[in-house]
């Protein structure tokens, strides 16, 4: 079985990049990095990651546009919220679209770990079910 | 002294407000109209008409609700204004509305026998002497004493309700003085009229004495008067020396007594309602500054809360990154691993210069422009951005073009803030046209005249234009949709417009382009 691969979808080139590192620092997994949702749809072609780790307030595409359109595409990526305004409701709109887990930036390394590690024993790619 | 220094300032009273030049023509044309009836009266003084029972107390009685109405406005004006001058002026109100009391109760044929034989001469002539002399002297002293003292100067926040108290017993014991003076058996005055309508000669010194007086009241308020109060004044003053003419000047009949009367009658009520309608006008305009404050604390609000949270986003990404690779850096250390480490570093240093330059542009958009508001050219301000902005413009492959009018009128306003606003605008255009690769990348900058003491900055981008779904809420802080702070940057433009009195208008074709209007009042426009 191929090595297990997380997508970080950021707008912020240098958020993007770190958070690439420190998953890579402390995992083992084959990190994927894309700057819009639209690009990230796109590579759904050639692979599709077990995690994904996504912003919420990006250009063309929201985080939030992202994950339904995962959905309507009959996607079911586990899928990491990390976002950097931490809106009330909007906590509840990611989960109910289907995020495992919702962050508030700047992200440290242990939430972000756990997070990964609820998603990754999430079911795979089977049902909605949300983690509370 | 505070309630002085609000009163003053305030430009809200009727006895400061300085009349408009419409209110000026309208007091000159009823004081015409006034003087123009009168004249066409006088020709039919010695025409005679029959006597009606009862005229005189039902003019008498209409005149008393006027001036008691009139007495009672200006008191209360004076519990807040606390000028003498307004509780002399209230006090000459209540005086002559309460003289009409015994005027009514002595004029023949209403309470008292009709020339009966032996019966003592009509006294009510008395009465209308003192109502009138009163009403000129009670003017007068309010001309003189109206730019004076105020209850503050002596006694501050002392309550005026003693004050008026006191202003009105000698109002009514002056009323009854007199009252008994002129009806009892011994009164000390002497008969004016033989009838109602037939003087004694001397009677004219005595009308001749109330026109005197009113004449100088009319002076006074001429050379002292500034404000739509003392315009009314006068012409209440007009009215009534009018009146005196005719009924005590002329030879007495009875078609121009009426006629007199209810003259007096009429320009009495049209000046209360003159200065009811002045009030009602003052208060709709009390309503809008009102209004125009809470908008002005709210828009103040709005951008305390547009600061905070533009400084929270913009600084969130590199705290963000710094924290991440922090931790990356953590886990290398321990593997040893000193290259990463290294990379992880400048990483931290590079996003720790940006969060510095953040802050300080920050800083720069909202410090109070050490200049304060100036005088600025709109079309200078584009040149001075796009002179900025030249090299990422061309490092973006980006046609620029300009429709710039020379010679402007200036506008009022903040340089380094304007500059930051176009600025903006262009960044976004640049983001906006990153997109585009099938056709000339296009910014098109203008500036122009917009209609009547206005100006438009315009900035027009050929990139994919903006989605119409969030079009209306672009400029709204809180729902961005939009990413790398482009929502903010906007609604940021935005305040800085509106705080110069403009507004940014957005208008878009989806696929072809979107473009920014400003819009500026200048400087000469108010």
């Amino acid at each position: 079985m191929a090595m297990a691969t997380i997508a970080i979808v950021d707008d912020h080139e240098s958020v993007r990049r770190a958070m690439a590192r420190l998953v890579g620092a402390y995992s083992s997994f084959q990190v994927q990095t894309y700057a819009s949702g639209r690009e990230f749809l796109d590579s759904l072609k050639i692979s599709v990651p077990n995690c994904l780790i996504v912003d919420l307030r990006m250009k063309d595409m929201t985080g939030l546009e992202l994950l339904h359109s995962l959905a309507g595409m009959g996607l079911r990526i586990p899928t990491i919220v990390a976002t950097a305004d931490d809106e009330p409701g909007m906590r509840h709109r990611c989960k109910l679209a289907g995020a495992v887990a919702f962050l508030v930036k700047p992200v440290m390394s242990d939430p972000l770990l756990d997070a990964i590690k609820t998603a990754m024993s999430a079911p795979e790619r089977g049902d909605a079910r949300a983690d509370s | 002294m505070t309630t002085r220094d609000a009163a003053d300032q305030s430009a809200l009273w009727l006895a400061t407000v300085p009349p408009t030049r419409r209110q000026r023509h309208l007091t000159i044309m009823a004081i015409a109209v006034v003087l123009a009836l009168y004249g066409a009266a006088a020709p039919f003084a010695t025409m005679t008409s029959p006597q009606t029972t009862g005229f005189v107390p039902a003019i008498d009685s209409m005149i008393f609700v006027a001036n008691l109405i009139t007495a009672i406005f200006f008191l209360s004006n004076f519990s807040v204004s606390r000028s003498y001058a307004i509780l002399l002026l209230a006090n000459g109100y209540l005086f002559s509305a309460l003289i009409v009391i015994p005027h009514a109760l002595t004029s023949q044929g209403a309470f008292a026998p009709a020339a009966l034989p032996g019966a003592r001469p009509p006294i009510s002539g008395w009465f209308y002497f003192f109502w009138h002399f009163g009403f000129f002297l009670a003017l007068m002293c309010y001309a003189i004493l109206k730019d004076g003292k105020r209850l503050d100067d002596e006694r501050p926040r002392h309550s005026t309700l003693p004050t008026i108290f006191w202003s009105i017993a000698i109002v009514v014991s002056l009323v009854c003085a007199l009252t008994w003076g002129v009806t009892t058996e011994n009164g000390f005055l002497p008969a004016l009229f033989l009838s109602e309508t037939n003087s004694i000669p001397w009677s004219r010194y005595i009308g001749a004495l109330s026109i005197v007086t009113g004449a100088a009241a009319l002076l006074l308020l001429w050379v002292r008067g500034k404000s739509i109060l003392d315009q009314w004044l006068m012409v209440t003053v007009c009215a009534l020396i009018g009146q005196i003419l005719l009924v005590g000047f002329f030879v007495p009949g009875r078609f121009n007594f009426y006629f007199a009367h209810v003259l007096a009658v009429a320009s009495s009520i049209v000046v209360l309602v003159a200065l009811l309608e002045e009030l009602i006008g003052l208060h709709a305009r009390l309503l809008q500054l009102l209004g125009a404050l809470h908008l002005e604390r709210e828009s103040k609000l709005l951008s305390v809360q547009a600061v905070a949270s533009a400084i929270a986003h913009e600084l969130n990404q590199p705290i963000a990154a710094i924290a991440m690779e922090g931790s990356a850096a953590q886990r290398f250390l321990t593997r040893a691993n000193v290259e990463e480490v290294r990379v992880s570093l400048n990483a931290i240093v590079d996003d720790a210069a940006r969060s510095s330059e953040i802050l300080k542009s920050i800083r720069d958009l909202f410090r109070g422009d050490d200049h304060g508001m100036q005088a600025v050219d709109g079309t200078e301000i584009v040149l001075d951005a796009l002179n900025v902005m030249r090299e990422e413009l061309k490092h973006h492959e980006i046609i620029t073009q300009t429709e710039l009018t020379p010679d402007l009128p200036p506008i009022m306003g903040y340089k380094v803030q304007l500059r930051q606003v176009i600025l903006n605008l262009l960044r976004n255009a640049i983001e906006a046209l990153d997109n585009v690769t099938d056709r000339n990348r296009v910014v098109r900058v203008g500036t122009k005249h917009h209609g009547h003491g206005k100006i438009a900055i315009t900035v027009e981008d050929s990139g994919p234009g903006i989605d119409p779904k969030i079009i209306g809420n672009i400029f709204d802080t809180f729902i961005t949709t939009k990413a790398s702070g482009m929502g903010l940057g906007l609604s940021l433009c935005q305040m800085i417009v509106k705080r110069h009195g403009g507004d940014v208008l957005v208008s878009t074709d989806v696929g072809i382009g979107a473009r920014f209007q400003i819009i500026l009042p200048t400087a000469d426009s108010e």
